[in-house]
């Protein structure tokens, strides 16, 4: 909770399994840009609120980000959680019985099950809420882990304890509607990215047409600081070299996209850093930039020019 | 391209600086603000005056923002709703309704034992000797331009002249926290140890960002002025 009031914490089970990066996010750190703090929190905003609002939690509460897969919970005593964002083949198990169930759906875990995550068919990102929030210390006002400068809680990994706050009998009772999403396939074909020009429009005219030219590989090297682009094809002809001296440190936001001198474009993912020396030539709507958090390397992205 | 048509204060780090402007009089030539995404503006202005800019429009937008964020020539401001070009222009030429709401610059001294590794390479590449390079760099007055690279790095104009040099030719893996440094026209303390290409001159062990304290995580804010006193 971010409302300052102190909140007892319980501990009603431990995670068995970790799967190789599960981080704990939230709305991120907001308004410490200024002192070089990224925002940070959840890369699929949308999957982040759907699962909190899936467990009846407020909007804001902290849940798990987990990076492509297997995941177990035990629970000690009854919990209501929800997976969003991604496909995969979620169990409730409980001695001698085992039950499939659903993503995107209210979930409710008996005292003594174990919620078994295996690895996702369909996403990258997948956001666990718990009703009650996972309770983790807040800094600077936020649970989230930055990966770029390591503010926030540590990676979540096998042994450490699934701790709610205890008043979440004070939250609404949670509303079971089924939320209307389906998770992307590769057989979408290369995902849209509206790009805002700007802000240096006249200076990256050039640039900005040539980003639009062809569609673009997700590389092997993204991560939650950036989405890095590789052409699709190899022989793409490179832009006029762009000079770095020359492009003074500005101001980054998250979905700017940058060109540096290897003409590899990096779309700021939540962890970005706040300043950076190299040109810009747009912005990825704040939609589409939840849309990034789910693809694979090796996908396929193609930018489209929109205007406001 | 410039759009503030006031000159920054400092000059290269002779002290004292000159008083900031007063909030009624931020410039009204103003020609480049642009938009940056769905929810931020940039906006251009004369290197140096970031903070000033930053604080005003802080003063007159208040909570509309969730974030101003000068940069050496630029600042960004990002709002909660969708960003607008006009509101901005309109913000620039207001007056603050209250000349309290722009803080005045504060002066943080920070305290320097000057035994950085790079002391002497300095002195040497800047034809000075170690003594001349110390006196310089805690004769003069700094400013607290931006923030960037790590949480708390601030970077800080007013560096005299004779010491602008290029970053090192090879980082460093790890430099520690506190660390006194110099590169092109900055001077800046490390916040914590990171790796790092700027020239070490001393060490502080004045705490420069603990995330603890969410008040005020930060020992230095944009637009303070800053001296180092060689202990």
């Amino acid at each position: 909770m971010n409302s300052g009031q102190q909140w007892s914490v319980r501990e009603i089970g431990q995670v068995e399994m970790a799967g190789p990066h599960t981080l704990i996010v939230d709305e991120g750190r907001v308004g410490w840009a200024h002192l070089a703090v990224t925002r940070s929190g959840a890369y699929d905003r949308g999957a982040y609120q759907r699962a909190n609002r899936l467990v009846g939690n407020p909007p804001t509460e902290a849940a798990l980000e987990i990076l492509l897969g297997p995941t177990r919970l035990r629970f000690q005593a009854a919990a209501t959680v929800a997976l969003t964002g991604v496909q995969s083949a979620v169990t409730i198990q409980l001695p001698g019985a085992t039950r499939a169930v659903d993503c995107e759906s209210t979930l409710t875990l008996p005292a003594g099950s174990i919620l078994d995550v295996p690895q996702f068919h369909l996403g990258l990102r997948g956001y666990l809420a718990i009703r009650g929030g996972w309770a983790t210390t807040a800094t600077l006002g936020s649970r989230s882990t930055d990966t770029l400068s390591g503010l926030g809680p540590a990676p979540v990994k096998a042994g450490d304890p699934v701790a709610i706050y205890a008043n979440a009998s004070r939250f609404p009772q949670h509303d079971a509607n089924v939320v209307a999403f389906r998770a992307r396939a590769q057989t979408d074909g290369p995902l849209p990215l509206r790009l805002l020009p700007g802000p240096r429009t006249s200076r990256y005219f050039d640039l900005h047409e040539w980003v639009l030219r062809d569609h673009w590989l997700v590389s092997t090297a993204s991560n939650r600081i950036g989405v890095r682009l590789e052409p699709s094809q190899p022989d793409l002809p490179t832009p006029t070299a762009i000079d770095s001296n020359a492009t003074p440190s500005e101001p980054l936001v998250r979905g700017a996209v940058q060109v540096p001198p290897d003409c590899r474009p990096v779309i700021m993912g939540p962890d970005h850093p706040t300043t950076g020396g190299y040109p810009v030539v747009g912005v990825v709507t704040e939609h589409d930039s939840d849309a990034l958090a789910q693809l694979r390397p090796g996908e396929a992205v193609r930018f489209v020019d929109i205007r406001l | 391209m410039p759009i503030f048509d006031w000159l920054p204060e400092g000059g290269e780090g002779t002290p004292p600086l000159p008083p900031l402007p007063a909030p009624d009089s931020v410039p009204t030539s103003m020609s480049a603000i642009s938009r940056y995404g769905e929810r931020s503006v940039l906006i251009d202005v004369v290197p140096g005056a970031g903070t000033a800019v930053a604080a005003h429009l802080r003063a007159v937008l208040g909570d509309r923002l969730v974030d101003v964020v000068p940069a050496g020539h630029c600042v960004l401001a990002t709002f909660h709703l969708p960003a607008s070009v006009t509101e901005v222009a309109k913000a620039l030429t207001a007056p603050a309704s209250n000349a309290d709401d722009v803080a005045e610059p504060r002066t943080v001294v920070v305290p320097v034992r000057y035994d950085g590794e790079d002391l002497a390479d300095v002195a040497k590449q800047v034809g000075l000797t170690t003594e001349e390079v110390i006196t310089a760099h805690c004769d003069a007055w700094y400013r607290v331009d931006f923030f960037g690279f790590v949480p708390g790095f601030a970077y800080l104009t007013g560096l005299p002249v004779q010491l602008h040099l290029a970053r090192r030719a090879t980082p460093r893996t790890r430099v520690p926290a506190g660390s006194v440094a110099i590169a092109a026209s900055y001077s800046a303390v490390y916040p914590r140890s990171s790796p790092g290409g700027w020239h070490l001159l001393g060490t502080t062990d004045a705490p420069m960002f603990d995330p603890a304290h969410a008040q005020r995580p930060s020992l230095l804010q944009p637009g303070d002025r800053v001296r180092f006193e060689r202990l």
